[in-house]
């Protein structure tokens, strides 16, 4: 009885910290809204958005078309809202694909001391190349496909969570109860596992929310490189590729998507920074 | 003495790096789909035709053949000839280099006047509003994308106001002129470095202000202003240097977008190009070129650290 009202007391204690941090609950009302909406756009959106309507090209936001058309006269809101689904799908594929392999390199690298600079070597080569030359060069290589899309995100980010993966598996591998446990005759694979790597997932999840955002920033730079999620499927970052030559006249193909991704990216990078702050146990709010 | 052996022993260890990456550009280059000697010739060449060029650009022999006369002449300071140029690699990187430099200097410069200042008056009025309104811009500055805002700065400056001009004059046109033209490009990604600077500023005043010889300093009498700027600044810098060290990777990055959103004829717009034109030499030497650079900085950086504290030694760990 004594543990059910520990554990609750506990949890309560929790949610009050959770909901005392401002850019947690900032970010995570945000996001979740962007959840929604990639979830419920057929509901949210008006239009079909590939239906094209020529006549109507380029025509500014009113009553019937809330964010304007675009050049194929295809309605923006719909298609905005239709994005949410690419846009956040690609950047949350590339995310848990990264975050798995970072995770296994850099569980391995920190173990097996002679995978340690073979592997650390690579990661480092990875990361001196600045990421988005990384990336539209690996997607203008193998052809500009959702799949390719994704290969080259977790390309570029998973050195950094292998690194972080290895500081913290590092530290961990040092601690006297691994030595306890080791000596009670446990198997190495059983020690990452079990031991080591719970001990990794704090710094791994909140780094995932930020490569999360970065994910999508990156898509959507991509797509403005024509490099990025095909067409006609909309992402955010192509429906401001296709406005770049137009934005002149069409503002609005511009405006909405970019104010998507700053607001969807801001949802994330707040929601981070909030994780950070309750998982760290030195900081301490005034 | 210690500062030559560390400078040789850091340059040493950049080989491997620059070799992963070498290999990784160079595989990733030719295996690609498309054929470099279809692309140059176009669609009309005959069969003859491309198998003389690809002879001529050494495509017929083996891979790891063409991937060793390539490395050891970029060891000897050759990196081939652009098939579009006509001209060594090197020199049109080096053509393009400047206003990548002038760029990537301005960016940086208009962050830290920027960010430093905010940083430290943040810290100082820790808790205030004035502070929370600082957190929130900061976080919106780095969540806005590099080419969102570059678009909406032409479409304001350029197209609405008519103030500002886009495209590239160099700096023997005038340095005002120079800077005209490099304005937006500038504040376009200024912006994103300076909300990271500016964070970290605040943070490490914070932590260096609660230190016992700030307390001391300000025991002794000292002015306020006397103890911030003089006292606790030079030792909250470091990690601030850190992350401007790390901006120059980003800058690099950001550069091709705002190259080419703002049509300058920086080494952004030489790879974009390049790629598109499948110029595999200049590919392969611009990123291997770039990566370079970027480990120079980090070198140039940490060397830094010296000067800003005397108590950091060279050989750590």
């Amino acid at each position: 009885m004594g543990k059910h009202r520990l554990n609750r007391e506990r949890n309560r204690r929790l949610l009050n910290r959770m909901l005392a941090n401002r850019s947690f609950v900032t970010g995570s009302i945000l996001t979740l809204l962007m959840i929604a909406l990639a979830l419920f756009a057929p509901l949210i959106a008006n239009h079909d958005p590939y239906e094209m309507d020529v006549v109507n090209r380029l025509s500014k936001p009113d009553a019937g078309n809330w964010f304007g058309t675009d050049n194929l006269g295809r309605d923006v809101f719909s298609r905005v809202v239709y994005a949410a689904q690419s846009s956040m799908g690609v950047g949350l594929t590339a995310t848990l694909i990264t975050g798995a392999l970072g995770l296994a390199v850099g569980l391995f690298a920190a173990y097996y001391k002679f995978l340690d600079h073979l592997l650390m070597r690579i990661c480092d080569g990875l990361m001196a190349m600045p990421v988005i030359l990384l990336a539209i060069f690996i997607v203008a290589t193998l052809g500009a496909e959702i799949r390719n899309l994704i290969i080259a995100l977790t390309i570029v980010y998973t050195p950094t969570i292998a690194r972080i993966i290895s500081s913290a598996a590092i530290v961990v591998k040092e601690q006297t109860y691994i030595e306890a446990v080791r000596s009670q005759g446990a198997s190495n694979p059983r020690i990452i596992w079990r031991h080591i790597m719970p001990n990794t997932l704090s710094p791994l999840i909140v780094q995932a929310t930020f490569i999360f955002a970065d994910a999508i920033i990156l898509e959507a730079a991509l797509s403005f490189f024509g490099a990025g999620v095909p067409a006609p499927t909309p992402s955010w970052g192509n429906i401001i590729y296709d406005g770049k030559n137009v934005i002149y006249n069409a503002w609005w193909m511009t405006v909405f998507p970019g104010a998507t991704i700053i607001l969807c990216v801001l949802g994330l990078n707040l929601f981070g920074d909030g994780l950070r702050d309750l998982m760290d146990p030195h900081t301490v709010k005034k | 003495m210690r500062v030559t052996q560390y400078i040789v022993k850091r340059l040493l260890s950049t080989i491997p790096v620059l070799l992963v990456v070498s290999v990784f550009v160079f595989l990733l280059v030719h295996l690609a789909p498309g054929d470099p000697a279809i692309t140059i010739l176009g669609p009309d060449a005959t069969v003859e035709q491309i198998e003389q060029l690809r002879v001529e650009l050494g495509l017929d022999a083996p891979l790891y053949q063409q991937y060793v006369s390539w490395m050891s002449g970029v060891l000897k300071g050759d990196m081939g000839e652009s098939v579009f140029a006509k001209r060594p690699v090197l020199d049109l990187i080096l053509q393009h280099l400047g206003p990548s430099f002038s760029l990537a200097v301005l960016s940086l410069a208009v962050a830290i006047l920027i960010a430093v200042p905010l940083g430290i008056l943040a810290a100082r009025k820790r808790g205030s509003l004035a502070d929370q309104m600082f957190m929130s811009l900061s976080v919106l500055g780095i969540s806005v994308p590099h080419f969102v805002l570059g678009l909406l700065l032409i479409s304001l400056f350029t197209v609405r106001l008519g103030w500002l001009p886009i495209g590239y004059k160099p700096p023997s046109s005038g340095l005002l002129v120079h800077l005209q033209y490099l304005l937006m490009p500038a504040i376009t990604l200024g912006v994103g470095l300076a909300a990271l600077i500016a964070r970290m500023t605040r943070a490490s005043m914070i932590e260096t202000l609660s230190m016992h010889f700030i307390k001391t300093a300000k025991a002794k009498g000292l002015r306020e202003r006397a103890v911030v700027y003089k006292h606790a600044l030079r030792h909250a810098f470091i990690p601030v240097l850190t992350v401007i060290g790390q901006s120059f990777g980003l800058v690099l990055s950001g550069a091709l977008v705002a190259e080419t959103i703002f049509n300058i004829p920086g080494m952004g717009q030489l790879i974009f190009n390049s790629m598109q034109r499948r110029d595999f030499l200049v590919i392969q030497g611009l990123i291997l070129f770039v990566t370079f650079l970027y480990v120079l900085i980090n070198l140039i950086v940490d060397l830094l650290y010296c000067v800003i504290d005397p108590r950091v030694r060279l050989d750590r760990k």
